[in-house]
Formats: C-alpha cells, sequence, structure tokens
C-alpha cells in the first residue's frame, strides 16, 4: 500500500519549478500533492500525480532527473492529535521518518492525508495498517 | 614488443643527436638572422651574433621568442622563406587574442608526416591500421596534422573532422577504424552518445586513441579508455612549433618523447627566463631546428611541464616531457594559489558520483577569490534525500580541496547542463575585475 513519488532535481535558480510544471500542464497531468526540499544550491521537488509513469517519462524526455520513490499516505481525520498518534506508532515500531508533508483530501471535506517517507516502508505499511489508520491506496491517486 | 615508426631517428645514440641537433641548430640561427628582418633585430638587441652558436649547448644564449611577436608579425613577417615557397597555411584558434597564423613549405609538411606518423605509430598503428581522424580539419593544425600522419604511415584514412556525433559513430561502427584521433572531451562526447543509444564499445573496431589539444588527466584517460576500449595516447603540439607531432607518448607510457632531432626542448623559470636543471617544473620552451618556413627560436609555448631524461623501456633515446600540469593561459591564481582546471578534472574522474564535466566559476566578493565548481549530477546517483546529495557534495568538495589546496564551493547542476565542446573546452568563467 505504498504511492509512487516522483522525485526531481532541480537547481537553484529562477524559472526551475516551470520547467517541471511545463512539462505536466502539456501533458495534461494532475498534480495531487506538491512539496519542495530546498538547500542553497539545489532543490527536490517532490509530486504525487495522477499518472506517475507517464509523467516520469515526459520529465524524462525534457532533460530532467527523476527518480520514483515509494511513500506512505495515512488518512488523518480533522481533529487533534490524530497526527500525533501517527507518529507514536512508527514511534514504537522504532521507523525513523526522512520527510513528512501534507495534502488536502478533497475540497469540502475535513480530512487530509499525511504523505511519510519512512526508512523501512513495509515495517510502517504494517505497524499503521495493523493500529487500524486507513492509507492511500494507488486507486485513490491514480488514473492509470 | 614496443612499435617504433623510425627506429634510426628515434632509437639515434644521444652522441649522434646532439651533434645532429648542433649542426642544425647553427643552419637556422645563421638562416633567420639572414632571412627575418624581425630575428636580426632581435638579435642584434640581445648582441648576439649568429657565429656566437657553436653548439646545441650555446642555445641559451639566444633571445625567447613570444606569441607576441607572431602577432607584431602578423601574417607573415616572421616567415624565412618567400611566399611563392610556402604551400600551406594554418592560424590558430585565436582563443587569447588575435589569431596567430603559420607557414609550411613542402618540405615542412614532409617533417609534419614523418613527426605524426612516429606519433601514432608510437601507440602500435601500422599501415594495416584504419585511422579515424576528429580533430577539426580547417585552420586548426589537429584535423590535417593527424591526417598527414596516418597517410605517412600507410594508413587507410578517414577524414571525419568534427561534429555531428551521430554520424561520427555511425562511421566507427560502419567503416571499422582501428584508431581515433580527437580531444579527449570529445571522445568522452562520443562515449555518451553510444551509451545513450545502446552503442557499446563491442560494436567498435578501436582499438587506439591520440588525444591531445587540451590538458587531460591519467583519470580521465582511464575513463576513456574503459568506455570506449582502447588504449589511449598523449599527444603534444602548437602549431607554433609545426602543430601535433611535437611529443608523444609511447606504450611505456612514461612522459612525451619530444621528437629531438626536430624541435629542441627546454625548461625554463618562466620569470627569471633561466634554463632549469632536468626534472625541475617549468615553462616549456622548444626551438624548431629544421623547419624552414617559420623555424621560431625558443619559443615560449606558456605549458608547464619537466623533462625526464632517465633511459625509455621502449629505447627511445629522445627527452621526455613529463606529464603537461596544464597551460599557463588557463592557469588560475585563486587567493595566490596556482590551479589548473586538469587538478579538477583529475579528481572528478576518480568518482562515480558525477560526470567529468565540469565547469569553473571564479568570483571576487568582499576582495576575497571564490572559486565555485560545477558538477553534474548523474541520473544513476541522484537521491530523493537533501542529506545523502548533500555529503556527495561534501565528499567532492574535500577531495577537490585536497588536491587544490583552498576551499572550493560545489554546486551540483542537472545532468547534461554543461555545455559539451567539441573543439578546445572552455571550462572557466572568471568574473573577477582585475582589470578597471
Amino acid at each position: 500500500m505504498t504511492i509512487k513519488q516522483l522525485s526531481i532535481f532541480v537547481e537553484n535558480r529562477v524559472g526551475s519549478l516551470l520547467d517541471v510544471t511545463s512539462v505536466l500542464r502539456e501533458n495534461g497531468i494532475d498534480m495531487r500533492a506538491f512539496s519542495v526540499a530546498e538547500t542553497t544550491d539545489f532543490g527536490i521537488v517532490r509530486l504525487i500525480v495522477n499518472k506517475p509513469s507517464v509523467a516520469k517519462e515526459k520529465l524524462r524526455e525534457a532533460g530532467l532527473t527523476v527518480v520514483e520513490t515509494p511513500v506512505i499516505g495515512v488518512l488523518l481525520e480533522d481533529t487533534p492529535g490524530t497526527f500525533h498518534s501517527v507518529l507514536e506508532e512508527l514511534f514504537r515500531a522504532n521507523i525513523s521518518i526522512e520527510y513528512t508533508y501534507a495534502f488536502a483530501k478533497n475540497s469540502g471535506s475535513h480530512k487530509a492525508y499525511m504523505m511519510l517517507r519512512v526508512e523501512d516502508t513495509e515495517k510502517a505499511v504494517k505497524a499503521l495498517s495493523a493500529a487500524g489508520f486507513t492509507l492511500l491506496s494507488p486507486s485513490d491517486v491514480y488514473d492509470e | 614488443m614496443y612499435n617504433i615508426y623510425n627506429p634510426e631517428a628515434e632509437t639515434m645514440p644521444l652522441d649522434k643527436l646532439r651533434a645532429l641537433q648542433s649542426e642544425r641548430l647553427i643552419e637556422t640561427v645563421k638562416r633567420v638572422y639572414e632571412k627575418v628582418p624581425a630575428y636580426k633585430k632581435k638579435f642584434d638587441e640581445a648582441g648576439v651574433k649568429p657565429e656566437d652558436i657553436k653548439s646545441i649547448d650555446d642555445l641559451h644564449k639566444l633571445p625567447f621568442t613570444y606569441k607576441q611577436d607572431l602577432r607584431d608579425n602578423y601574417p607573415y613577417g616572421l616567415f624565412a622563406v618567400p611566399m611563392e615557397d610556402i604551400v600551406r597555411i594554418h592560424a590558430s584558434s585565436g582563443t587569447t587574442g588575435k589569431q596567430t597564423v603559420v607557414g609550411y613549405t613542402r618540405n615542412d609538411l614532409k617533417i609534419w608526416g614523418e613527426v605524426m606518423a612516429r606519433t601514432i605509430g608510437a601507440g602500435g598503428v601500422t599501415k594495416k591500421d584504419i585511422g579515424h581522424i576528429s580533430y577539426g580539419y580547417g585552420l586548426f593544425t589537429g584535423g590535417l596534422g593527424g591526417h598527414i600522419g596516418s597517410e605517412t604511415i600507410g594508413c587507410t584514412t578517414i577524414p571525419a573532422s568534427t561534429g555531428n556525433t551521430a554520424r561520427q559513430v555511425t562511421i566507427l561502427q560502419d567503416f571499422k577504424p582501428t584508431f581515433i584521433l580527437c580531444t579527449p572531451s570529445y571522445a568522452l562526447t562520443i562515449a555518451e552518445y553510444m551509451a545513450e543509444h545502446g552503442i557499446t564499445k563491442e560494436n567498435l573496431s578501436l582499438k587506439y586513441g591520440f588525444f591531445g589539444a587540451e590538458p587531460w588527466t591519467r583519470g580521465m584517460q582511464q575513463e576513456i579508455e574503459s568506455r570506449l576500449g582502447i588504449e589511449c595516447f598523449d599527444i603534444y603540439g602548437l602549431s607554433e612549433i609545426i602543430g601535433p607531432g611535437v611529443a608523444y607518448e609511447c606504450q611505456a607510457h612514461s612522459g612525451l618523447h619530444v621528437n629531438e632531432d626536430h624541435f629542441v626542448l627546454e625548461i625554463i623559470d618562466p620569470n627569471t627566463g633561466e634554463v632549469l636543471p632536468d626534472g625541475e617544473k617549468g615553462e616549456v620552451v622548444f626551438t624548431c631546428i629544421t623547419k624552414e618556413a617559420l623555424p621560431l627560436i625558443r619559443y615560449r609555448t606558456h605549458d608547464v611541464g619537466y623533462k625526464i631524461t632517465e633511459p625509455c623501456a621502449c629505447g627511445r633515446t629522445s627527452v621526455r616531457i613529463g606529464k603537461l600540469l596544464g597551460r599557463s593561459d588557463d592557469m588560475l591564481i585563486i587567493r595566490g594559489v596556482n590551479v589548473f582546471p586538469s587538478q579538477i578534472e583529475g579528481v572528478l574522474v576518480t568518482l562515480d558520483e558525477v560526470a567529468p564535466h565540469y565547469q569553473l566559476i571564479v568570483d571576487r566578493i568582499d576582495n576575497k577569490d571564490k572559486l565555485t565548481v560545477l558538477v553534474e549530477m548523474t541520473e544513476e546517483n541522484f537521491t530523493d534525500e537533501v542529506r545523502k546529495i548533500e555529503a556527495m557534495a561534501a565528499k567532492i568538495r574535500k577531495e577537490i580541496e585536497n588536491v587544490l589546496g583552498i576551499s572550493v564551493n560545489v554546486r551540483l547542476v542537472a545532468p547534461k547542463t554543461i555545455t559539451r565542446f567539441e573543439g578546445k573546452a572552455v571550462r572557466v568563467i572568471d568574473n573577477r575585475k582585475l582589470h578597471d
């Protein structure tokens, strides 16, 4: 139950994000979630899209460096403390988190997904499922 | 075991070689004094007469010739023969100023063929081989220099020239050349094109490669050898002396043999002009002792190298130049430290994480020089995690700093974003405003 996230290397210069978004627009690819990790010199754009295979191919054709990274999406109720309980579960299983970001499920809903990149994806999926969390499934995200 | 094109000339006993050099130097000095007004003036100003030169040991008494002398006498002023005897003109790329023009008589071209035949022959090439000449044909001496050497040996010669890498790779596959001449950076461009198109070194018939015209390192040599499946040979030359063919590496790979019966090597201290003891690093200076059209005397090459006088395993008697450390034109002075781009290249080729393509940017911020090295990330090594990439950049930085002895910034850039050059690579952007 993991989601294919696309990670793209971008240089720290004006317009570099446009190189990514223009490929998505030209190919009618819909973004579900978007996050950027930045340093002084470069950034890594992290994308969840509706058509990951097509997006990867088209981004590579445009000369961009792309890797696919498995991430976990956890459904969260809009009540205080829910994210905390996810973290507690991972802590209990001794799983460290590389990074995390959120995206809204869809407009009008009071739910969100936390995207998690962890060091042991398989173990984390088991721990979270066993604890009763709803995980984002590929069919929730992909149109392909 | 060691292939030698002209054993008589290349393994000549040293006493005989020195006598030949002396005889040829005396004749050349006399001739330029009589035929070239600029040299008469130079000699007179230095207070030296042709009769003062009695042997090769008197060479140091003569004044130097500088690139500026070629510019001052542009285009034909230093020629020692009438124009009707000049059969060929070449000109330098002019990257460091006005282009310099050189000329050849029919006999000069014969000498060029001979020294280039020795150069290619030293790699093992015989008339049974097929040569792919991928230096530019034209005013640049690389293409026609390689061509004349290949034909002099009697090889089947393909004048591929530069550019259109797709077509070059097709020729390499279909015409089955066994050796190639090009710039080392172009050899890597070819290797990269092949990798992208699923063509392996087994699809080619290449056995040897002869590379020069820009500084390159042993590490880059190993990279070309493994990717193209060939044995690499370093070649050295400059148009002012003859073009490629001045010095060449043999199968023992321990320095570049100088064609001493035609070009006399000196290593001097670039500041004082004094000749340095054998083995010391300094500026490479050449004197042409057989050329008719443009016999330059003590020409300052601005290349940095050293003399190797120990006998070579190959049996050649000629002096060798130790791996050229770069052109003093390319040399950057960063916070008082001499930096050669080739040193950085030497580091990058040993690292799997990055492609050997790089660019240097020099800035002066708050009166302090700052050197930034742009290095390409490779697709295989890109990871999603910032700290891994930062660790990679830090490792590269540390390795470069170890070699240069100064602090640098390393900036990783996207693959294939650093411009590939087919001729001499322009690797340095100097943003310092050192002159108002």
